[in-house]
């Protein structure tokens, strides 16, 4: 970068052009840049999730409020993971990294303390079978969506200045942070949380330049592993991917009972159309249709039922925006460690989009996972604008000090 | 930022950014294909905003020619329980809750057993509800407590067989599966695959029926039970004592818990049981008397109304591999066929209001199965929309009534006459049997009587005795199919076909006439026998009994109206023998025989020409002449070929259904001089003193009496004791006794017709191995004519 360069650029934001009381918020766009199309995108998809989950909540609009009970706790809980989002974008974001594994340590005490038996179900209610939620009277606080920020946070700072993991045997310390967590998740037993951390493990290995073909050999060794798992499984889980394949084969035995879901799902989806339904017969057709967990899991449906087809690329389309935005922020960040936060947010995002909306229109088998910002939920919603927030911190606190030296492969053979 | 392809960073993030990408192709094209051309999946979406209310229709009903009911609907009730309470499981369920309820906050602080201990010191209080909500119930239906109990016993050890059934049935297919990925099972594994093998099945938690086609006022009474509630007072005590909780609590609980009574119909069939009185002055002798004969017969023509089942038949594959529709196919494809019919029956949705449903009634045989699609009927529906409460009603449609040509007050008094009590259809001494192995005086004999009306086909009549009554067929189907001699669910009338002998004379003599091979001038000498030198074979009944002959008792040989007057059998062999096989067939072919009627009432017996699968032979020719050898029809071919001589040669079709297809009408170009000569001779037999069916001898003292005796009628008739078959009985099936001749000798027939200047009706009668026709269906066609005047269908 040279000097006449960047003054070029200078010129073109010259703040004397500006009007004072819009200095601020320029130079917050300036300096945010990429991430304000993750942030942008995190909004957007908050208010289409808040106007879903309140057409699929009840028949009637509500009489006192904007909103259902349910759609209006969306909001305030968006609200709550906006401040959060700030709190943790405002300080430089470089300061946080050494405090990672502390926050690791206490997530990873939080998801033991979930499986100690006999605590009193008055504090971990097990929901659907799963030990998952620590009840905080008036809220249920999900340890495993912390652990996921956490997570992130501590593999990139582990990362950071790593080369080793250009071997195999430096993949064995990343794939150890993974397993832990992943472990203590599944043994809630919550497979669908658990799977994610496998596509935000590799998002960041990819970023940070470990070698494709360990990757690739990976991918390989777990497809050709699955089949060994599908007898581990548990019978409902069996369940869902017969029902699977039962409905790829158009044999509809089974649509009123395991498939009863998925089906009831993509009924609402296809009863959108191209551009979607009133707001009066959305809620008629999802109170009667009655999709289970359709403010939750299923947010998808309604959301297409409204809107339609367009609604529906729509949502893609700010889900595909809020992952290139985390990306690109990645790019221009000049830290390791903001660089690999940001891209393990956007793996994380991108696994949980692609599974929850490929479950939603029939393509993958049901498992319980949120649409990020979407979704009701409030450890969700909590962690998600948590991650926006530190993509948010990587762009703003882009240049300045930088512990140790600058990490590039350019000097080293390609793979 | 600047792009630097060279660094590792921007690529890597390219590849990411790519991965995203793509990943989302998919997703987008399924979204693409759900949503456009989403039609189907609106409709079906739409569908739940609707609940549905169908609305039950009434059968139409079954009349007869007068108008009479038949068969009609009786609004009837069918009262159904919840299982948990049948099985006591509610009590239980019911204490557990309430303990819960009254427990309030102090129920998470109690240790499980206590819980336990409060339900159980609640339980008998429901217990005892329940009892009495039998002793309600019972009460209500007018029943004893004990049917109710039974019938409850009788469910539940339904059900629980069945959950045996279904739960060893999961455990197997567990095991199996466990078998197949070659799992071996652990104690716990096994125990929790026992578990889910236990799992209640679905009938446990449904209603069943206790008691079904409740008549309508204790229906009514069960149905305003079902919503009643009373106060019960259920005592606690240590327990709740103990805890604080107090000593009694008023709940208020239903009347009969999970009691449901709905609406279901129920067919009845009003004039199956009739009291006859039945005038025996005119009786033969040795039994006629002064007073009339008082008979309460039952299932009055019950082989036409046919019955109705409660289950739907699927389609199912029959011995032979064939696939036999079943009731839904059946309606689908009469559907088809009437398309103004499917759109009054038809919803727009395509919904049939019709369709068959399990538990359905469904007409199975005779006019109730015939005529299921008219008789049938059409739901009524009625449809809120869940959203905006509205409601659109389709009203039910009744079913078409369905009217028959039969009148059921003659139908009744003919089952009388032929009923063993009065004394005619049973075997009596003047029946003088000719039988090697004679029948024990007084036993019942068993035949068919047939009355068509001569102008219009209609079936007037149409008895086969023995009958039964519906409830026998209802509660002991097997009683009416295991009797092989009496056969009940014979339809005789319509439904079997007998060798037709001297009665088919006339016609013989019409074909002939039209075939050329016979003439009204030509007299034919009666030898006894045919063949000059065999005596023993093709004789005429004169020269078995008597060794003499018509020509020596004529004192000339026969005219054709002689010969059918004294039925000379050597006239009619030599007529059979002329027309030879192509000729008799045609004869008899176009009088009808071998081929249905298409009454709509059940089964019937085409006939038959000559052996399946072989030529009529001249010999065959020569027997068919009298109407013996290779030829069988039905009575009422007999009474439909005598009325269509008595129509000059009109053919129509017999009807026993108004208001159907118009029958057919065929004229068969008979020469009207011959059946004119016919006729004249079915006079002689009747009214020349040497007529085969003037007279008979009641007793040895050689004393005579006519055969017909009705007053201003006329009567047109011949005699048939026509050789048959000997009736084999296997009385243990496929069992190792042989088969034994259980009626052995001749069917006797009588065909008649009757009116006043000209034939009004034509009366067929047979009695199976009765013996002479003069004798044994003589007087019944007499008492037959007398029923016809009584009914007032002649003078």
């Amino acid at each position: 970068m040279n000097h006449s360069h960047s003054t070029t650029v200078y010129a073109h934001y010259d703040e004397s052009s500006i009007p004072r009381l819009l200095r601020m918020p320029a130079a917050l766009l300036r300096r945010g840049g990429a991430a304000w199309i993750t942030v942008g995108a995190s909004v957007l998809l908050v208010l289409m999730g808040t106007l879903a989950i309140d057409a699929a909540e009840s028949l009637r609009p509500s009489s006192t409020h904007l909103f259902g009970p349910t759609a209006m706790k969306h909001l305030m809980f968006a609200l709550l993971g906006i401040t959060c989002a700030a709190a943790v974008a405002v300080p430089d974001y470089r300061k946080l990294g050494p405090f990672s594994f502390i926050a690791y340590g206490a997530a990873l005490l939080l998801l033991v303390f979930l499986l100690i038996p006999f605590v009193p179900s008055s504090i971990v209610r097990p929901r659907g079978g799963a030990r998952g939620w620590i009840d905080l009277g008036p809220v249920d606080f999900q340890p495993a969506e912390l652990m996921k920020v956490a997570y992130i946070v501590t593999l990139a700072w582990y990362l950071r200045y790593k080369k080793n993991h250009r071997t195999i045997k430096g993949l064995l310390w990343p794939a150890l942070i993974t397993a832990v967590p992943m472990g203590l998740i599944i043994l809630q037993p919550d497979l669908g949380t658990a799977i994610l951390f496998i596509p935000a493990l590799f998002f960041v290995l990819i970023a940070a330049g470990a070698k494709l073909k360990h990757l690739t050999l990976a991918v390989v060794i777990a497809a050709l592993g699955a089949p060994a798992v599908y007898p581990m499984l548990k019978p409902h889980q069996k369940q869902r991917i017969v029902g699977l394949f039962l409905q790829v084969k158009g044999d509809d035995r089974e649509d009123l009972d395991i498939n009863m879901q998925p089906v009831t799902a993509q009924r609402l989806i296809g009863a959108g159309g191209v551009f979607g339904r009133s707001e009066e017969e959305t809620r008629a057709l999802h109170h009667f249709n009655a999709l289970p967990e359709r403010h939750n899991d299923m947010v998808f449906a309604p959301v297409v039922t409204r809107y339609g087809l367009v609604g529906g690329v729509a949502l893609l389309g700010l889900c595909l925006a809020w992952c290139a935005g985390a990306i690109l922020t990645a790019g221009s960040c000049g830290s390791p460690f903001g660089r690999l936060v940001c891209v393990g947010a956007a793996g994380f995002f991108f696994a949980q989009t692609v599974v929850n909306v490929g479950m939603n229109v029939g393509l993958l088998p049901i498992i319980g996972i949120t649409l990020p910002f979407v979704s009701h939920g409030g450890s969700s919603m909590l962690a998600q604008w948590l991650m926006a927030g530190l993509v948010l911190g990587a762009a703003m606190h882009k240049g300045g000090y930088e512990i140790g030296q600058r990490l590039n492969f350019e000097d080293q053979e390609l793979d | 930022m600047i792009l630097n392809f060279q660094s590792l960073i921007v690529r890597r993030l390219l590849l990411l950014l790519g991965i995203v990408a793509v990943a989302f192709v998919p997703l987008t094209l399924r979204l693409f294909a759900l949503t456009v051309n989403s039609r189907e999946n609106l409709a079906e979406a739409r569908n739940r905003l609707e609940r549905r209310q169908w609305i039950p229709t009434v059968r139409g009903k079954i009349l007869d020619r007068k108008g009479r009911v038949l068969a009609e609907d009786r609004a009837a009730y069918d009262v159904a329980v919840d299982y948990r309470v049948l099985s006591g499981d509610w009590s239980r369920q019911q204490a557990r809750t309430t303990a819960r309820r009254l427990a309030g906050r102090r129920w998470l602080d109690m240790s499980p057993d206590q819980r336990q201990q409060l339900a159980d010191e609640l339980l008998p209080g429901f217990a005892a509800h329940l009892d009495n909500a039998w002793d309600r119930l019972a009460a209500a239906l007018s029943v004893p407590r004990s049917t109710l109990d039974e019938a409850r016993a009788k469910v539940v050890a339904q059900v629980e067989a069945r959950q045996r059934d279904v739960s060893s049935k999961r455990l197997e297919k567990e095991l199996a599966n466990a078998e197949t990925s070659k799992e071996v099972l652990t104690p716990e594994q096994m125990r929790k695959a026992q578990k889910r093998a236990d799992e209640p099945i679905a009938e446990k938690s449904q209603s069943h029926v206790l008691m079904a086609r409740v008549d309508d006022a204790p229906g009514f009474t069960a149905q305003s039970l079902a919503s009643e509630s009373v106060e019960v007072v259920l005592a606690t005590g240590g327990t709740a004592d103990s805890l604080g909780l107090p000593s009694d609590r008023t709940e208020v609980l239903p009347a009969v818990p999970g009691l449901t009574v709905f609406d279901s119909a129920d067919r009845t069939y009003p004039l199956e049981r009739q009291r006859v009185s039945i005038p025996r002055e005119s009786f033969p002798h040795a039994v006629s008397s002064s007073a009339p004969l008082d008979i309460e017969v039952d299932g009055v023509a019950i082989h036409l109304l046919g019955k109705l089942r409660d289950q739907v038949h699927g389609r199912a594959t029959d011995a032979k591999g064939a696939v036999q529709p079943g009731d839904a196919d059946r309606r689908r494809e009469f559907l088809e066929l009437s398309p103004d019919f499917a759109r009054a029956a038809r919803l727009d949705d395509g919904t049939d209001r019709g369709a068959y449903w399990n538990r359905d009634r469904v007409g199975d045989t005779g006019v109730e199965g015939r005529h299921e699609n008219q008789l049938r009927g059409l739901r009524g529906l009625a449809l809120t929309h869940m959203d905006t409460g509205g409601r659109d009603t389709v009203p039910p449609e009744p079913g078409q009534d369905v009217q028959l040509t039969i009148d059921a007050a003659l139908q009744a008094r003919i089952q009388a006459i032929m009923d063993p009590r009065a004394g005619l259809a049973v075997v009596q001494p003047w029946h003088g049997s000719t039988s090697e192995f004679p029948l024990p005086l007084g036993t019942p004999l068993f035949g068919a009587a047939v009355v068509v009306e001569v102008e219009s086909g209609e079936i007037v009549a149409a008895v086969s005795t023995p009958t039964f009554a519906r409830e026998d067929l209802l509660r002991d189907p097997l009683s009416i199919y295991r009797d092989q001699v009496a056969r009940p669910a014979l339809n005789r009338a319509i439904g079997a076909e007998y060798p037709p002998g001297s009665i088919v004379k006339p016609l013989i003599l019409c074909g002939a006439v039209q075939h050329g091979v016979g003439s009204l001038d030509e007299h034919i000498a009666c030898h006894g026998f045919l063949y000059e030198n065999q005596p023993n074979t093709l004789q005429c009944l004169i020269w078995k009994r008597f060794k003499n002959t018509h020509s020596v008792r004529l004192g000339h040989d026969p005219s054709p109206v002689e010969a059918i007057g004294v039925s000379c059998n050597i006239y009619f062999y030599t007529l059979g023998r002329r027309l030879a096989g192509s000729g008799i067939r045609t004869v008899y072919d176009e009088f009808g025989v071998g081929h249905k009627f298409g009454l709509g009432a059940g089964y019937e017996a085409p006939g038959q020409i000559g052996a399946p699968g072989r030529d009529i032979t001249l010999f065959d020719a020569t027997l068919m002449g009298i109407g013996q050898g290779p030829v069988t029809w039905s009575p009422l071919h007999a009474a439909n070929a005598y009325a269509t001589l008595a129509r000059s040669g009109d053919w129509i079709q017999p009807t026993l259904v108004r208001g159907g297809t118009t029958p057919e009408v065929r004229r068969l170009n008979l020469d009207p001089a011959s059946v004119n000569a016919a006729l004249h001779g079915l006079a002689f037999a009747i009214n020349e003193s040497s007529g085969s069916a003037h007279h008979m001898q009641i007793d040895g003292s050689g004393a005579t009496e006519p055969i017909f005796d009705a007053d201003g009628i006329r009567i047109w008739g011949k005699t048939g004791t026509a050789e048959a078959p000997d009736l084999m009985v296997d009385d243990d099936g496929e069992g190792p006794l042989r088969p034994h001749a259980a009626r052995v000798g001749d069917h006797s027939w009588f065909v008649v017709l009757a009116g006043t200047d000209r034939p009004k009706y034509a009366i067929s009668v047979i009695i199976e191995y009765g013996g002479s026709g003069a004798k044994v269906s003589g007087p019944i066609a007499n008492q037959v004519v007398h029923a016809l005047q009584d009914e007032g269908y002649l003078p």
